[in-house]
């Protein structure tokens, strides 16, 4: 278990310095995945205050007009659904991005780098998806503060996917460049060299090779979680009143 | 300037032929010139390309000029070089912590033009951020001249009532944004990094982002004027958010990119402090002006969010006829019932509202808790309490927003929760009293400039909190909301906290900064006029408040034209005095008196560097092995021996005989 957490990048948050970096000035791994940490929990906030707006909005529903009635036939579970879709997506990148970090972790750096390519690709599809949901709801934006404030939860992932596509990309790109690698072990040839003579490598990439892998990691986490927060919110706050 | 170290024997190309057109080019790209003209041709784009497509109507013209500040932004921070280096990341051809690279982007050997660069030295972003300020002072402190010209006599109004109206909103916004960053962004980016034992911030690059975001936040919103102005007062309240000229886009534009510009400092400050700190340096060895920075910017990561947000949907409502603040649609041939709620705009801005004044108090307070004792020549007064006390009013501020929607028509037994907190948030703020009062008493005091600005703090907050107290109380505040005592109120403690602080930190790091002494002449000058000045002028609104005159009006009745007229007058004269300021920065930064590394004798870090602070801060990063205010103790060390540095300087040509 605490090599899986060590695998995903969590162990050391908010330790003191790590033994690889006992020697250095600054450890530079914990002080990336922290920066990162403090960005996603500002994200978090923002994100609080779209859902805030939410039901700040629906808790004022009167007479009918959180959705007016000439849009409530159009909801249905569409919503819901499209949400479901775009959750779905987010995790699934989401895992198999942590199954690459498990890899990487191993020194399996041919499947890490394509789980990478795999995960990001999905997360291009998850991007797609959620443009696709926002441009063919049944309602339009100027229909009420219920699909004002529909809009603004998608419109939010389509930011957190566009900035995960791109650090993804570039994890790829790096991970296909042998950037994640410890600089003799770029051609792989002490792989193979070990594994002719039967004999282990030594300890497991530095923090130093791992540390844009985690700190990355927990964006990409974040995004899909969000999405999840958003199901979540449909289910507890669904569009419309109860017995409609 | 100071920060810059060039090798030995470096050798400065020639400038003839194609060497000499490699030069400019050098110099050209990127910079701030680059920035500029890309920044232009952003605009033009994005709000061309927007155009062909929705037309230019009336309400689709907000999306065009949303769009075109897109790309202006974009532009700028294409032509600065800023997304160069997340470019190179993606296609793996720079790593991140690659020495030469970190080091090339100080342009070390580029003199005066460093300054007009993507600099990422802290040090170089720390003065980017002071000429900023002093910028945004200015601009600030003209438009007040303006509303008071407007107020001088009834019936007075020099421009239309939709101009005083932006000139009074622009006003408003620009000085918070001004008193936000005044020294956090200055002194928090050049000091703190070295009094901590650091060699730059966590983030270099993000830091440098940081300053470029904040620029050309402060341009767009500028723009205001130019596009239609904005009639909503400072606090952007909707519906008239929503409904308010063209400049409403520049107003809520321009600020959600100066509050993501400090938001991404916020969160590369808490790191650096967290992270960074030298051996030995431990959270009890802190120097108090790093907690009272650090408390501010956990306000700034956490609240900040609250106005983007609503901004965010005020943009949306403004541009794409969304519905959050608004039961109807604007602009919408056929309105349709929308459920929006207008209400949600004032709790989102004032839960941002409320935690924001105290991120302009705390560093104000960590400000004057830095400077106190080394003027004092004693250890600080308790400080344990004094950083006690700057958490809690960090941590309370999230709870006192209702007060300021106290007469809004929400729930009324919700106003004696917030009452309740407003009054207790003044307890954690007389710790930080005590700690200077205890630091005072007794003390071998040296009356520089300094700490003149000290004293003027401790008389112009405790007359701006105790006048806070009364507005917390309901059925005083039921009064007095909305007139001139909130604005007198309002004045104290934001001057009194953060730009009587901005004065002192400015004359008290400014020989770190620059090498040269501030004029102490014109120091003494500038103090008292402002203090005259500034007394008569906000002196006189809490009288004109108590006489019932409502704030924001352009026009009065005739019963408080002597007021007026007086504080217009005043308020004048506060002018001519900040203008004094001006003149001393500038003259002393270009002919003041040549500074040691250690003028005042203090015992942080970043005093025990040379001066010039060389790119790196520290050959080696130093050991802490005590307390930074053991001062006139048997102890009286500086916090660390730094290579190259005597340990014990020799007195100031400006300090009077006194002990340790």
């Amino acid at each position: 278990m605490m090599e899986l957490v060590d695998a995903l990048g969590f162990r050391g948050l908010f330790a003191p310095k790590s033994d690889a970096a006992e020697h250095a000035e600054v450890d530079e791994d914990r002080k990336v995945r922290l920066g990162m940490f403090f960005y996603i929990a500002a994200d978090v906030i923002l994100a609080i205050f779209f859902f805030g707006s939410y039901i700040f909005l629906r808790g004022y529903n009167t007479n009918d007009r959180w959705v007016p009635p000439p849009v409530a036939h159009k909801i249905g579970s569409g919503p819901l659904a499209a949400t479901a879709w775009v959750m779905g997506i987010a995790l699934a990148g989401a895992i198999v991005y942590s199954v690459g970090q498990w890899a990487h972790h191993k020194r399996i750096y041919a499947f890490f780098t394509g789980a990478m390519a795999v995960a990001l690709a999905l997360y291009l599809v998850d991007l797609a998806a959620q443009i696709y949901v926002i441009a063919h709801q049944r309602f339009d934006v100027t229909d009420g503060s219920f699909a004002s404030a529909f809009t603004v939860l998608s419109g939010y992932h389509v930011y957190h996917m566009t900035l995960g596509v791109f650090l993804g990309l570039g994890i790829v790109v790096r991970a296909a460049r042998g950037l994640y690698r410890r600089p003799a072990e770029r051609g792989g040839h002490q792989q193979h060299a070990a594994a002719a003579e039967g004999r282990e490598l030594p300890a497991a990439t530095t923090p130093h090779h791992r540390t844009g892998i985690s700190a990355i990691g927990y964006y990409w986490y974040y995004a899909a979680l969000y999405s999840v927060a958003v199901w979540l919110l449909l289910i507890i706050q669904p569009p419309l009143p109860l017995g409609k | 300037m100071s920060g810059r170290s060039e090798p030995a024997g470096a050798a400065v190309e020639t400038g003839t032929g194609f060497q000499g057109i490699n030069r400019f080019w050098y110099y050209l790209w990127p910079s701030h010139v680059t920035g500029v003209v890309l920044a232009f041709v952003g605009y033009y784009a994005g709000s061309a390309i927007t155009g062909m497509f929705v037309g230019t109507d009336d309400y689709h013209g907000d999306q065009t000029l949303l769009i075109g500040f897109v790309g202006l932004v974009l532009g700028w921070l294409i032509g600065v070089g800023a997304l160069t280096l997340p470019l190179q990341w993606v296609f793996g051809v720079a790593e991140p912590n690659n020495r030469h690279e970190q080091e090339r982007l100080t342009y070390p050997r580029d003199g005066w033009w460093r300054y007009f660069r993507f600099n990422t030295d802290h040090k170089a972003i720390g003065i980017q951020y002071l000429l900023l300020v002093l910028g945004m002072l200015a601009i600030g402190g003209l438009l007040a001249m303006l509303i008071r010209a407007n107020l001088m006599h009834p019936g007075s109004l020099l421009v239309g009532t939709d101009t005083y109206n932006t000139l009074v909103s622009m006003h408003g916004m620009l000085m918070i944004s001004t008193m936000f960053t005044a020294i956090v962004g200055p002194f928090g980016n050049f000091v703190i990094p070295i009094m901590i034992g650091a060699r730059d911030m966590a983030f270099p690059r993000l830091n440098a982002l940081s300053w470029h975001l904040a620029i050309v936040g402060v341009v767009i919103f500028l723009f205001q004027p130019f596009v239609g102005g904005t009639q909503t007062g400072w606090t952007f309240y909707a519906p008239l958010a929503d409904q308010t000229g063209r400049g409403g886009d520049a107003f809520a534009f321009g600020v959600l990119v100066i509050m993501v510009s400090s938001a991404l400092a916020a969160i590369n400050i808490i790191t650096t402090v967290i992270t960074m700190r030298a051996p030995g340096m431990t959270w009890t060895r802190l120097p108090v002006f790093v907690w009272g920075i650090l408390g501010a910017n956990i306000l700034t990561a956490t609240a900040t969010t609250s106005i983007n947000a609503a901004l965010i949907e005020i943009m949306l409502d403004r541009g794409w006829q969304t519905t959050f603040f608004l039961n109807t649609a604007p602009n919408q041939a056929t309105p349709v019932t929308g459920g929006g709620q207008a209400f949600l705009s004032e709790v989102l801005f004032w839960f941002f509202g409320h935690p924001e004044v105290y991120l302009i108090a705390l560093p104000g307070f960590a400000v004057v808790l830095e400077i106190v004792p080394v003027f004092s020549r004693k250890p600080l007064y308790t400080y344990g309490l004094s950083v006690i006390g700057i958490m809690g009013v960090t941590a309370i501020s999230f709870m006192v927003w209702g007060h300021h929607l106290f007469v809004s028509g929400w729930e009324q037994q919700l106003r004696g929760f917030y009452m309740g907190t407003t009054e207790l948030i003044s307890i954690p703020t007389g710790f930080v009293f005590l700690g200077i009062l205890g630091t005072l008493w007794r003390g071998n005091l040296w009356m520089s400039v300094p700490m003149a600005w000290v004293f003027a703090f401790l008389w112009t907050f405790l007359i701006g909190g105790i006048t806070g107290v009364y507005l917390s109380d309901v059925p005083a505040d039921i009064q007095l909301h909305g007139n001139y005592f909130v604005i007198a109120h309002f004045h104290y403690v934001i001057l009194g906290s953060a730009l009587w602080a901005f004065f002192a930190a400015v004359t008290y790091w400014f020989p770190k900064m620059t090498g040269r002494y501030m004029d102490e002449r014109l120091g003494w000058i500038h103090f008292w006029t402002v203090q005259v000045f500034f007394n008569m002028t906000f002196g006189i609104f809490f009288w004109l408040g108590l006489e019932g005159l409502p704030r924001r009006v352009a026009d009065y009745s005739s019963k408080f034209d002597l007021g007026m007229s007086l504080a217009s007058i005043f308020a004048f004269c506060l002018g001519g005095a900040m203008l004094v300021f001006f003149a001393n920065v500038v003259w002393s930064w270009l002919y003041g008196e040549k500074a040691g590394p250690n003028p005042w004798r203090a015992k942080t870090l970043e005093w025990q560097t040379p001066t010039p602070v060389p790119i790196e801060n520290f050959e080696t990063i130093p050991v802490v092995t005590t307390w930074p205010y053991n001062y006139g103790t048997a102890e009286a060390e500086p916090q660390a021996t730094v290579a190259g540095v005597t340990a014990e300087p020799a007195m100031g040509p400006h300090e009077p005989t006194m002990g340790p």
